[in-house]
């Protein structure tokens, strides 16, 4: 399968199609090709010329692949899992300090109201700078055009990672998919014998032994 | 419950604990292909032989292997050839599997801990690597449902045999070295309260002992190998018998070989020396020739090993010994998982209830969150 990565240090981002290729990371080609026909795109062919992105052919896997098709009716998908924290923590911060200070506020005995510091008008501003913050998160997250939506519609980006496994670990799915090839047999071989046990005692001994 | 896996060149053990009883089994790792004729099969049904039907031929499985081997004109083939995969063997992926996996049987529940031994590295040959070997017989395993653990068998007759050193603040357990001398490697480790600190292998083993010995008398390995369990006896000083001498030469030469290397390799490890009188524990197949224990203390005590020795033991059942240590430790990593996931449930449990939420006023602010995010 064939990728490109950006090994620069900031982002990248190609006009067409309109895709953000973040730092140190790799993206399936035909995500970054023109999807109608396959072309590369000239800002796509220009980053190539220019090195700043390289094209790679190598093993890779593919984690929670998950393409939504957004329809009318239908909820929104998920927030991609990286983004996902972000407004997470973003939501939990506007959500605990915003209700702890309303609380406060509507707790606080009458004749103390302006001694808890905080007036109706503080909170709205507070308000307004978090939901700002909120809407600055999700602007700065890059948006892609997902192929086969109604419409083109813009979504979060798909939560689709493309990445390097560890070369251990390819080998032992490897050797995994290997090992499955031979069969076992049902037969019972080995000459058989019994003796009295002390593992136990020995595993409790050797448990006091190695404290 | 847990399982053990000894796997070695010459012979494969499996055992298991069961009310009250250690289940053993052991096979010779081993097999000849015959063709598929009934009258082959008939012989093999009154031989009571362990043998399958594949690729439309006959495969004698075990000990019958090496027996009927000489009588069927062909050589026994080995799945494993100097403690790992026999790279020179086409079926020792496939035989392999069958083997081990027939001897320790299906897991009793998912995830149930299965030891298996494997060869360090050797020191006398870079070609070998385990990684290969140990990954590949651990899938045969975890493809059936087994958690699996790959031990050195010598640190698994170390937990057999428990040796000690003797400290000036006392016995330290599961400490001193201990040596594993199987068919196709011999297997060392130096102990430090049941944890080796010093390991290798050196590729020289029972086999490398027949092959040679054979070629001396003009006789097939498994011939020489046949006569080798039934009559070597190695405190006999001068045999007559040219079998019996080759044998006897060849063994006192691995013997040489190993203690030789032990010596070096405590010798490089200057930051860690024993300086206490320790036992030398010693186990494998290869060891139960009869006189063994005599011949490899007297070679130790001619050229020294470089520690001070309290006592070399050897194990009652040198075989067995192995297998017995692995599921020892099987156990042990068993009880260790138990205890870590009881461990987890106490504090799952522990763990206080997520808060509720005191107003509406959360609702309305996260409603009010959610508005934004769904823009």
């Amino acid at each position: 399968m064939w990728h490109v990565k950006n090994e620069g240090a900031g982002p990248i981002v190609l006009t067409s199609p309109d895709i953000k290729i973040e730092a140190n990371s790799v993206m399936d080609l035909d995500k970054v090709a023109d999807r109608a026909t396959l072309e590369r795109s000239r800002s796509l062919t220009v980053a190539l010329n220019k090195g700043y992105l390289i094209e790679l052919e190598k093993t890779v896997e593919r984690v929670e692949e998950k393409v939504v098709i957004q329809k009318q009716e239908a909820p929104p998908p998920p927030p991609p899992k990286d983004m996902t924290n972000d407004l997470n923590d973003a939501k939990a911060e506007i959500i605990n300090q915003l209700s702890d200070l309303i609380n406060k506020q509507k707790e606080a005995p009458q004749d103390t109201k302006v001694d808890a510091g905080v007036t109706l008008e503080d909170l709205e501003k507070f308000r307004s700078s978090l939901v700002g913050e909120v809407k600055e998160i999700v602007k700065s997250n890059p948006v892609v055009v997902e192929q086969g939506t109604a419409e083109g519609k813009v979504q979060r980006p798909q939560n689709v990672k493309v990445v390097d496994k560890d070369e251990l670990e390819l080998r032992k799915g490897f050797v995994a998919d290997v090992a499955k090839e031979f069969k076992t047999e049902e037969k019972d071989f080995g000459k058989q014998s019994k003796d009295k046990s002390n593992v136990n005692e020995s595993v409790d001994e050797l448990e006091d032994l190695l404290k | 419950m847990a399982k053990a896996l000894d796997c070695g060149t010459a012979n494969i053990l499996a055992a298991w604990e069961e009310k009250g009883e250690v289940v053993f089994k052991q096979e010779r790792n081993a097999f000849i292909v015959m063709e598929n004729e009934s009258f082959y099969e008939t012989l093999l049904e009154n031989n009571s032989a362990n043998y399958i039907k594949r690729n439309d031929q006959l495969y004698v499985i075990g000990e019958q292997a090496l027996h009927m081997a000489p009588l069927a004109k062909v050589k026994a083939r080995r799945p494993m050839a100097k403690g790992l995969l026999n790279k020179e063997e086409s079926e020792a992926l496939a035989m392999l599997k069958i083997i081990s996996t027939a001897m320790v049987g299906k897991p009793s529940y998912e995830g149930e801990m299965l030891a298996i031994t494997c060869p360090a590295n050797p020191l006398d040959n870079d070609q070998l690597d385990n990684t290969f070997h140990s990954m590949m017989i651990q899938s045969f395993f975890t493809d059936q449902g087994f958690e699996t653990k790959v031990i050195n068998e010598a640190v698994s007759l170390a937990y057999h045999m428990r040796p000690t050193i003797q400290s000036e603040e006392g016995e330290m357990p599961v400490s001193g070295i201990s040596m594993s001398f199987g068919g196709g490697m011999t297997n060392v480790v130096v102990m430090m309260r049941g944890i080796p600190f010093i390991q290798f292998s050196i590729a020289q083993g029972g086999d490398t002992i027949n092959k040679q010995a054979a070629e001396v008398a003009n006789i097939s390995e498994e011939k020489m190998c046949i006569f080798k369990e039934k009559n070597l006896d190695l405190s006999e000083e001068m045999p007559t018998d040219r079998r019996l001498a080759a044998l006897s030469v060849y063994y006192n030469k691995l013997m040489e070989t190993v203690v030789k290397t032990v010596k070096q390799r405590l010798a490089e490890n200057e930051d860690e020396k024993i300086e206490d009188p320790c036992d030398i524990v010693i186990g494998g197949g290869t060891s139960q020739a009869k006189g063994f224990l005599d011949k490899f203390t007297k070679v130790i005590e001619k050229s020294g090993i470089g520690v001070p020795v309290k006592d070399i033991r050897q194990a009652e059942d040198p075989i067995k010994a192995i297998v017995h240590g692995t599921l020892v430790i099987s156990t042990l990593e068993e009880k260790r998982k138990q205890k870590q996931k009881e461990k987890e449930m106490v504090e799952e449990k522990k763990k206080p209830d997520p808060p509720k939420p005191k107003t509406d006023m959360k609702k309305v602010v996260t409603n009010d969150i959610e508005d934004i995010l769904g823009e």
